[in-house]
């Protein structure tokens, strides 16, 4: 019996290693070059001639954070519209790794177009996402965006935040005398003012939706946390409380905003309630905590604090109300932001007297220096978590700018701007929902 | 005394089926044995195909020294030359039939199947482009060669649930189409490159 037991241990055992000794390789590293996109002239179908050319959009976004290469039409063999008119074997010599088509159709309704398009994997011959659009003539480049938004998510399997946009406030410089509530497409497109004040305007955001601004005005002599709806302009105010109403930042759920008030005597993370507007009080503690920003999953805040004797990053448990530091390197951490993923956070870090925007790993500790620029303040991440905004000053004109830098560090840009004063940018959320 | 009577009576039994047998009493036709005995020669080139193989092999990782050793200045036509000695070296000592069979053995075993792994790998790495915020995520993928190096069947076994990265990752396999450089003895495939996994996983 005992050498049955053996023989069968032995058998389950080489048969296991028969099992396991199935080769497997490894592949961590990867090319280094970008994703080669071909965006093939969309057929315009049309008795007029196009306002604007999609194609040319949708390079300039893609190409924006040099993550991917776009093929101009120069270079391209052939300009198929349709599926059964690509020659794969063409754009395989091209290098190309996914191919665009499409066309640009006359729709029934006055002023509108439909758009078909395909995106096709060029190395399998696969064809893998097939759209058709609507949207009025004047909208191209709203439509472009769009397109570049889809493009993007397919070959990332991130959303693409060409759509989105950028809330900010303008401060007063030589020519003009208010501070302004801003917003503009990434692009620098599109900029318009929400709101205008004498006194200042500080720290927007956005509501989960993207429908409404959250941010505090001095209007009034003291500050004031006031929500501002984009499409109507209708603006309302919190329930104001007695000194500081400041830094509000929404729950992931939009019930709920939280910011600081300093009713108690120093300042101190509260909770509003927008169903009930009622104030609950969150941390008590005789240092300031301020700067809170909520985790994706809503269950926890970030919030900047000098209880230790420096500024430095804290997290609140919102259902044990337990709070841990979480930064220990440097005398100066603040202005938090949770990623969309909550595993990373990114803030203000001090590194021999220059401030940096810093990515930390929550999970390993690990810590990465993003910019290389001097006075770097308020960062926001875009929605997707792939792009960091911040407010810098330029050096070379000595104004006020946003910069931004991808999350790997490479690629760092400069956001046109009219003016030169621009501060606290705020990106929004993912607007159009696909 | 009668052991010495019984040995006496074997040896010259012996003796006497010697002599017999030379002067060929019992008619055996000698050359029909060295008929027999001549092929040998041919079936020892036969069996010298795989060591052909290890002469690859062997020309190979000198080649792998070079690379990992640049400060040394070596003159490469020495090398060739040394190997090629070493090579006859290895040659006539495999026309034992002993050593060929623990050539065999050599072969298969874990050095010369990391050696072709890291072949496959380099020429998946080549063109290979991962997705932006892939970070934690691993993809693994089931393939089916031919001994050509040419892919047959690709399947995934084990998403990593994002649509993106498993395309990048069969988009890579699709680019390779075939594998080259990978002329190895039968067995030595049919036991490790016939079927295999990649694991995609960046960092």
């Amino acid at each position: 019996m005992k050498y049955l037991k053996n023989i069968l241990l032995l058998f389950i055992f080489f048969s296991s290693s028969y099992f396991y000794s199935q080769l497997r390789i490894e592949i961590t590293g990867g090319a280094e070059e970008p994703v080669k996109v071909a965006m093939v002239p969309f057929e315009w179908r049309l008795d007029f001639p196009p306002p604007a050319y999609l194609h040319e959009i949708v390079k300039k976004d893609l190409e924006s954070f040099a993550e991917f290469s776009v093929l101009s039409p120069e270079g391209m063999l052939s300009y198929p519209t349709l599926e059964e008119e690509i020659s794969y074997r063409d754009w395989r010599l091209l290098k190309v790794d996914f191919l665009v088509i499409g066309a640009v159709l006359k729709s029934e309704i006055e002023g509108e177009v439909n758009i078909s398009y395909s995106i096709l994997d060029v190395s399998r011959q696969k064809n893998i996402h097939k759209a058709l659009m609507m949207g009025s003539l004047k909208s191209l480049n709203r439509i472009g965006h769009n397109i570049s938004d889809r493009i993007y998510q397919k070959i990332n399997g991130i959303p693409g935040i060409f759509s989105t946009r950028i809330a900010y406030v303008d401060k007063p410089i030589s020519n003009k005398e208010s501070y302004d509530l801003r917003i503009t497409d990434i692009d620098g497109k599109g900029d318009l003012s929400l709101f205008s004040s004498s006194q200042p305007i500080l720290s927007p955001d956005w509501s989960p939706n993207g429908k409404e601004i959250a941010y505090v005005s001095f209007e009034e002599g003291t500050s004031r946390i006031y929500i501002q709806e984009l499409a109507t302009g209708n603006r309302r105010a919190l329930k104001h409380e007695k000194g500081i109403n400041s830094s509000p930042s929404w729950s992931p759920d939009g019930k709920f905003l939280s910011a600081v008030l300093s009713k108690g005597g120093n300042p101190d993370i509260y909770l509003y309630d927008l169903k009930n507007n009622s104030w609950k009080q969150l941390t008590d503690h005789y240092g300031i905590d301020t700067e809170p920003d909520w985790s994706p999953n809503g269950k926890s805040l970030i919030f900047t604090s000098n209880r230790s004797g420096s500024p430095q990053i804290y997290e609140l448990n919102i259902s044990s109300m337990k709070v841990k530091r979480k930064t220990f390197e440097g005398t100066y951490n603040a202005r938090a932001r949770y990623l969309p993923s909550g595993k990373k956070i990114i803030y203000v870090h001090r590194k021999k007297g220059v401030f940096h925007i810093a990515l930390h790993n929550l999970k390993t500790g690990k810590i990465s220096i993003l910019t290389d620029t001097f006075l770097d303040e308020s960062p926001s991440i875009a929605p997707n978590g792939n792009v960091i905004i911040y407010a810098t000053k330029d050096k070379n004109t000595d104004t006020d700018v946003l910069a931004g830098v991808t999350i790997n560090g490479k690629t760092k840009f400069i956001l046109p701007s009219a003016s030169g004063g621009a501060r606290e940018p705020a990106w929004s959320p993912i607007l159009d929902k696909y | 005394m009668q052991n010495l009577f019984a040995g006496f009576f074997i040896s010259l039994l012996i003796h006497l089926g010697l002599v017999l047998s030379v002067s060929n009493i019992f008619n055996i036709d000698l050359l029909d044995f060295q008929a027999d005995y001549s092929p040998p020669i041919p079936a020892y080139l036969v069996f010298e195909e795989p060591e052909l193989i290890s002469k690859k092999k062997y020309e190979s990782i000198i080649i792998k020294n070079v690379i990992s050793d640049p400060r040394q200045k070596i003159n490469i036509e020495e090398i060739i030359l040394k190997a090629d000695k070493e090579i006859l070296i290895l040659e006539s000592k495999a026309s034992q039939p002993k050593k060929v069979k623990k050539k065999e053995l050599h072969l298969n075993d874990k050095n010369t199947v990391l050696f072709f792994s890291s072949i496959i790998e380099e020429q998946i790495k080549a063109v290979w482009k991962k997705p932006i915020a892939s970070d934690d995520l691993s993809v693994e993928i089931f393939l089916s060669m031919v001994p050509t190096g040419e892919i047959l069947g690709v399947e995934v076994t084990r998403s990593s649930g994002s649509e993106a990265f498993d395309r990048s990752a069969l988009i890579a396999v699709a680019k390779v189409e075939k594998f080259e450089n990978l002329s190895m003895p039968a067995k030595l495939f049919n036991d490790n490159f016939r079927n295999f996994t990649l694991v995609f996983k960046p960092q």
